[in-house]
């Protein structure tokens, strides 16, 4: 039986790193989420601009191009459908209230109820479908983005932007077709049953690394009677 | 335990061979490796005893174009790879040849090649490891040094896969090995060992030829003893050095009627009219340096076979930021080790280690200790001035860490431009390692910038930014890292906590970046 002989300061600061390291990757695996996951439709920014506060009763609709979506071969059927939209609060206001987020395919509405107060100046707000796979989307004859604002009042609501790129349809506000769109990502959560599989050996793998790194066993081995 | 290898460094260089290996079966997909459709089906041509193809009429098989494009009915197309001397695929086509044996199942045998990648990557932290410990470095050092490499991510990454840069990586810290040892040890041996790897690694890909003038001019320099010795010694060297040159030049010129032929020769699109852009202006429109150096970090991808929008990126975020900062730290280091060695020189006493044999000897007059000191701040001076000039006439950084990027690149420049000017002096034999090293690796960065700036003004395109490119004489600059790291006693506690960086952050770039990648996320 063989033994390493071992600095006791270097095993320390080796459990100091290893335990950093995972504390940071666990940290980092969770705050990533849905933005990990695949990205199938969106949009370029051209000329964007609020589309105004999202205050009671007002709703916005926006039919997707169905045909952008039957390109897109490459998915897992049964993965769930997430949408993100790119929200604004007004500059970090204080705001009050919720706003639906949604889809509508033929005419089922899936939504999210969000409260305000969550939603980010200038970053997409992400709401997964838990009753939503890519397959149903595919197998749509109408789908179309809701944004509507439940209880918002002016000078407290939040909003949206829209682009001039009308890729994927145009935003339509009761009874108005807009020449602008949502800026919206469309995509699935299509992690597959392997990864954490793979995230679990990198994670040895490297920790490993680390571990032999600092402590480096002393050339000498010491065979025990 | 093996002779010469700490415990350390041997488990490092295992963990690397199983990641490599876990990473080139399981995790990445087939064909997301820099054409990887090519290398694979030049290994595939030997290993089924076509020998080796010829650039025009080689093929890429339907069966891996269906794969590819998960079609059927595909034809075949023409492959370029075949433009690359053979070295590697033969040795590729080893365990390919012994997968065909045992199994049809083209799942394993599309990814049976990747092994020598694999082992090439875990080979080469052992040699980088033995070459730092040339120079005197200790045990701890040498083992942080030479493991390393293995956590860039870029580094990871081609090990999983069919390519030949890792094996040409390996070869090249061979040949610089043989090299250091030389200057170290001076057995005259080891110029012709190195030129045995040297010319191996020129079997592989035609870049290393660019390090041989440089290389011959410094075993000029270097050989000691009568003219005949020297003229004897230079001209084997030098032959031997020349043989894949020779060899695989005179078979495109046979096949082809063009000794430099490649697939770019027919086929590159040229403009009617060359842009009319200096280097300069190519070098400050365009981030070349930045995406050199970022690409050289992590450029993931080539076809994009997760099914996302995106077919290949570049690794940011944090793991980004750390680079950026890693590369601030060697530049500073480079400069520090140099700026203290020139005072050492000029301005202290001579250290010379009374071997100067061929070398430019200093006169009586330049030996007064004022012109001495006049000329370190000259070198000094001049070093400020055109690292400023170069600076001004980079694209500028975007970011803030762009910053940092763009320092480093800047350095490697005035390093190696100063190193040349230092060279007459009688110097320590890792005081000659580190100026040689950056001299080299600066002559081979000047011509690979050049190439890239034919394409530019040639094709109009911004192409070829690789960082892999530098694999060549990446172990130049790792030699220059640790003779720095050496001579200014660098703690190790600095050093481990920078590695340690270093590995959290490839880790990252894996988990958060490239996992989610594969499977077709952003």
């Amino acid at each position: 039986m063989l033994l390493f002989v071992w600095k006791r300061s270097l095993l320390m600061f080796a459990l100091i790193a290893l335990i950093t390291s995972v504390i940071y990757l666990f940290w980092l695996y969770n705050r990533i989420g849905l933005s990990m996951d695949a990205l199938l439709l969106h949009q370029t920014r051209v000329d964007t601009r609020p589309v105004g506060e999202l205050t009671k009763d007002v709703i916005l609709r926006q039919p997707l191009d169905l045909n952008s979506l039957s390109e897109i071969d490459s998915q897992d059927p049964n993965a769930l459908v997430y949408l993100g939209v790119l929200m604004a609060n007004y500059n970090n206001r204080q705001n009050k209230g919720s706003v639906l987020i949604g889809l509508e395919v033929d005419k089922r509405l899936e939504f999210n109820m969000v409260d305000v107060d969550v939603i980010k100046d200038n970053q997409y707000h992400y709401i997964g479908f838990e009753n939503l796979t890519w397959s149903d989307l595919l197998s749509a004859n109408s789908v179309e983005i809701i944004l509507q604002g439940v209880d918002g009042e002016s000078g407290s609501a939040v909003t949206a932007w829209a682009t001039k790129d009308l890729s994927y349809g145009h935003l339509i506000s009761d009874p108005h077709l807009l020449d602008r769109s949502l800026l919206f990502r469309l995509g699935v959560e299509n992690k597959s049953s392997m990864r954490d599989v793979h995230v679990l050996f990198l994670l040895v793998f490297g920790l490993i690394a680390i571990f032999f790194l600092i402590t480096q066993p002393a050339r000498k081995i010491r065979a025990l009677r | 335990m093996i002779r010469g290898f700490s415990p350390a460094i041997l488990v490092l260089s295992l963990i690397f061979l199983v990641k490599a290996l876990y990473l080139a079966f399981f995790v990445t997909p087939l064909w997301d490796i820099p054409d990887e459709i090519g290398h694979y089906s030049y290994a595939l041509d030997i290993a089924e005893g076509r020998g080796i193809p010829k650039l025009g009429t080689s093929m890429i098989p339907a069966q891996v174009m269906e794969h590819v494009t998960h079609k059927s009915n595909m034809e075949p197309q023409g492959n370029q790879i075949a433009q690359h001397p053979p070295l590697y695929y033969i040795l590729a086509a080893v365990p390919l040849k012994i997968g065909m044996s045992f199994t049809g199942d083209p799942e394993i045998l599309f990814r049976l090649p990747r092994i020598i990648a694999a082992i090439s990557g875990a080979l080469l932290i052992l040699v980088l490891y033995k070459t730092i410990k040339l120079i005197g470095l200790d045990d701890y050092r040498a083992t942080l040094l030479g493991a390393a490499v293995g956590f860039i991510p870029m580094v990871s990454y081609l090990s999983s896969g069919t390519n030949h840069d890792m094996t040409l990586f390996l070869f090249s810290a061979c040949g610089v090995f043989f090299f250091t040892r030389y200057i170290v040890t001076r057995h005259v041996r080891d110029v012709y060992l190195s030129a045995v790897w040297v010319t191996l690694a020129g079997g592989i890909k035609m870049t290393v030829w660019v390090i041989i003038p440089p290389l011959l001019l410094i075993y000029a320099l270097e050989i000691s003893g009568p003219v005949k010795y020297w003229f004897g010694h230079m001209i084997g060297v030098g032959a031997l050095m020349l043989v894949s040159p020779v060899i695989w030049m005179s078979r495109n010129y046979a096949l082809f009627a063009d000794p430099v032929y490649t697939a770019s020769t027919n086929t590159c699109r040229l403009l009617a009219t060359p842009l009319p852009d200096t280097f300069f202006d190519y070098v400050r429109i365009l981030p070349v340096y930045d995406n050199l150096l970022l690409h050289f970090y992590g450029l993931i991808g080539g076809i994009g076979s997760g099914g996302g929008i995106v077919k290949a990126f570049v690794i940011a975020g944090a793991p980004r930021a750390f680079f950026s900062l890693f590369l601030l730290v060697v530049a500073l280091l480079l400069i520090v080790s140099l700026v203290q060695m020139l005072h050492k020189i000029l301005c202290v006493p001579s250290e010379s280690d009374g071997m100067v044999p061929f070398r430019f000897k200093v006169n009586e007059w330049f030996n007064r200790g004022s012109v001495r000191k006049g000329y370190f701040l000259f070198l000094l001076l001049l070093a400020l001035i055109s690292g400023s000039l170069i600076y001004l006439e980079s694209h500028p950084a975007t970011q803030f860490f762009g910053w940092f990027r763009i320092f480093f690149a800047v350095a490697i420049v005035v390093l190696g431009l100063t190193s040349i000017l230092v060279l007459p002096f009688e110097l320590k034999a890792d005081n000659y390692i580190f100026l040689y090293s950056l001299i080299v690796f600066l002559f081979f960065s000047c011509i690979l910038l050049s190439q890239l700036y034919g394409i530019y003004v040639n094709e109009g395109r911004f192409g070829a930014i690789h960082g892999r490119y530098f694999y060549p004489v990446l172990p130049f600059l790792v030699m220059a890292v640790s003779v720095s790291v050496q001579r200014l006693y660098i703690n190790k506690l600095s050093l481990v906590l920078l590695v340690f960086l270093l590995v959290l952050m490839e880790m990252e770039s894996f988990i958060i970046q490239a996992l989610p990648f594969y499977e077709g996320g952003v």
